[in-house]
């Protein structure tokens, strides 16, 4: 965590300081918004819903946070957890189709397609086994850190993701002849 | 050509999904904040975690539970004066009426502490 979310965390919990805590909104807001997207089978309204009572849920448990992980981590837990709230009341969508339109090249348009498509994808999966392959293919996440934030054992983020990238790969055929490993 | 697929993402030959998402990590839009953050500020609580521990929680309704019983015993002297006649009539068919508004003053305190302790987010 860096020393500037340290601060910042510091000053809301002590003063009350709101301009702090927008701070904090401002520099990973974007991040967990577009998370939440691509999670959400690009939803936008949805996506920032969950965003903003993430946040909420942030500032209100902020006494909680230990700080011995990132903010950013421990902020991601509270997301995927509201997530997986909603998942669970919500009714199913609509499967993918695997025969989409080829995309020929990558204009604008394309990769805008490209962010859907992946987060129609990942929203037929279940909701740990998206997350934990949006963590890892899109941000990076180690195994590890996937299952702290997840709060799940190291081996079934492992089996998430290795199952999870099979289902993937059926669901998005259709792109990848057009992108170079 | 197309690259044939590892199931082990632990090669170090990367397969097509992880270009796929390469390209998606390349193009990841920033989104404009567009009002997103003054709507969080808006919906923030009034304090930050600010929880109390069950020991306190467990302290608060106690003594609003004894500070209730006490206006109760202050405003109402039979009550305070006739406690065997209250604990007879307890185990009796009826409760008078000094003893049943001390009841019900002694609920209103607490019910209302914990009213209180709520919209505070205190519990």
């Amino acid at each position: 965590m860096t020393n500037d979310d340290r601060t910042l965390i510091a000053r809301v919990l002590t003063a009350n300081d709101q301009r702090a805590y927008r701070e904090l909104v401002n520099r990973y807001q974007s991040q967990l918004r577009y998370s939440l997207r691509q999670l959400t089978g690009w939803d936008e309204a949805l996506a920032d819903d969950l965003a903003q009572e993430t946040f909420i849920k942030a500032f209100a448990n902020l006494s909680s946070f230990r700080g011995d992980a990132n903010f950013y981590t421990w902020l991601y837990r509270i997301a995927y957890r509201q997530f997986a709230s909603y998942y669970r009341s919500r009714k199913p969508t609509e499967p993918l189709s695997e025969n989409e339109d080829s995309h020929d090249n990558h204009s604008p348009a394309v990769e805008t397609d490209l962010h859907r498509d992946i987060s129609r994808a990942l929203a037929q999966l279940p909701p740990e086994q998206a997350m934990a392959l949006h963590l890892h293919l899109q941000r990076e996440h180690s195994h590890q850190e996937i299952a702290q934030i997840l709060d799940s054992p190291l081996g079934t983020v492992k089996s998430h993701i290795q199952r999870g990238r099979e289902k993937l790969k059926v669901l998005l055929s259709a792109w990848q002849t057009t992108v170079t490993p | 050509m197309n690259a044939p697929i590892s199931d082990n993402h632990n090669n170090s030959q990367p397969d097509e999904l992880d270009a796929l998402f390469r390209a998606a990590r390349a193009t990841e839009p920033y989104l404009k904040d567009g009002g997103f953050s003054d709507n969080v500020i808006a919906g923030l609580p009034a304090q930050p975690g600010s929880r109390l521990s069950n020991g306190k929680k467990s302290g608060i309704i106690l003594g609003s539970t004894i500070l209730g019983a006490g206006c109760a015993a202050t405003l109402l002297p039979s009550f305070a004066t006739s406690i065997n006649q209250w604990v007879t009539q307890i185990s009796g068919a009826t409760l008078g009426l000094p003893e049943l508004a001390a009841v019900a003053v002694g609920l209103l305190v607490v019910a209302g502490t914990v009213i209180w302790a709520n919209y505070r987010e205190w519990i």
